[in-house]
């Protein structure tokens, strides 16, 4: 047996592993516990959609009163120029000989 | 509805200038009749929506905005019957003794009986030289409309919407505050 192979067998030799070790492998092989991180990004997800709702809720609500508006306003229009034409005509009744 | 009863009625509806007309009419027994119907209910909160919602770049939502600006409700409604004779005048008559307080003004009020009978007329009460509500009933054959307006509004700012075509030309019916003249 040369040198070489003395080395070589001195190197790949069973060797006892130092203190503690199959509890460090253990330890790392764990699953870690990340379920806070998960429900942080469940609680952000339904924030934000919570708030997307009420956006869009609010915007059809504005847009809808916007329309309600002016509704409103064109019959009161129309409702006057009624009065208007009626008046309108009584005076004209009134001129006629 | 006995005497009694009328007359309580009556009352109510004349010391109270600011109550809601709108609600104390008995829309439910013309609704079977209806042919079309049209509602609208602007309370301070929607009103308020309606105006973050309009925009000052646009003319005619910058003036709309500006009319509603110091409004506190709106109300309409407008039934469209089929036939003439769906509805009974005298209901309209209640409603316009609801306006005859000694707070609102008659500004026009026109009533054609016969065959074709209707009713119009618009009301306005004013505190001071402040108009603090319209009140609009057209009765007419196949259609009853009322627009009730609650808190400040110029006539003027209306007829300007009018004028550029936002909404239909408003009627000179409506009064114009005079203009004061600003002296040195």
């Amino acid at each position: 047996m040369n040198e070489f192979e003395e080395q070589l067998k001195q190197t790949l030799s069973r060797k006892q592993p130092a203190i503690g070790f199959a509890e460090k492998v253990l330890a790392r092989t764990h699953p870690r516990n990340h379920s806070w991180k998960w429900a942080l990004v469940a609680g952000l997800a339904a924030c934000l959609a919570g708030v997307g709702v009420y956006e869009t809720y609010r915007y059809q609500q504005g847009q809808f009163a916007k329309e309600q508006v002016m509704l409103a306003l064109r019959i009161t229009a129309d409702k006057t120029h009624v009065a208007q034409q009626k008046v309108d005509q009584l005076n004209h009744r009134s001129f006629l000989p | 509805m006995s005497a009694k009863q009328f007359a309580v009625v009556l009352f109510s509806l004349a010391i109270c200038p600011g109550q809601d007309l709108i609600q104390s009419f008995d829309w439910a027994k013309l609704a079977p009749k209806a042919s079309e119907t049209v509602e609208v209910n602007l309370d301070g909160f929607l009103l308020k929506m309606a105006r973050s919602f309009l925009s000052d770049a646009k003319p005619d939502e910058a003036q709309a905005k500006k009319l509603i600006g110091s409004l506190k409700s709106i109300k309409v409604r407008s039934i469209k019957f089929n036939n003439e004779g769906d509805y009974n005048m005298a209901d309209v008559d209640k409603l316009r003794m609801a306006v005859s307080g000694s707070e609102w003004s008659k500004v026009v009020e026109v009533k054609n009986s016969g065959s074709k009978a209707s009713n119009v007329g618009v009301y306005i009460k004013n505190n001071g030289s402040k108009t603090e509500g319209i009140v609009i009933l057209a009765a007419e054959p196949k259609e009853l409309t009322i627009v009730q307006v609650v808190g400040s509004i110029d006539p003027e700012q209306l007829r300007a919407l009018g004028d550029a075509g936002i909404i239909p030309k408003v009627g000179n019916v409506l009064p114009v505050k005079p203009k004061s003249d600003k002296k040195d």
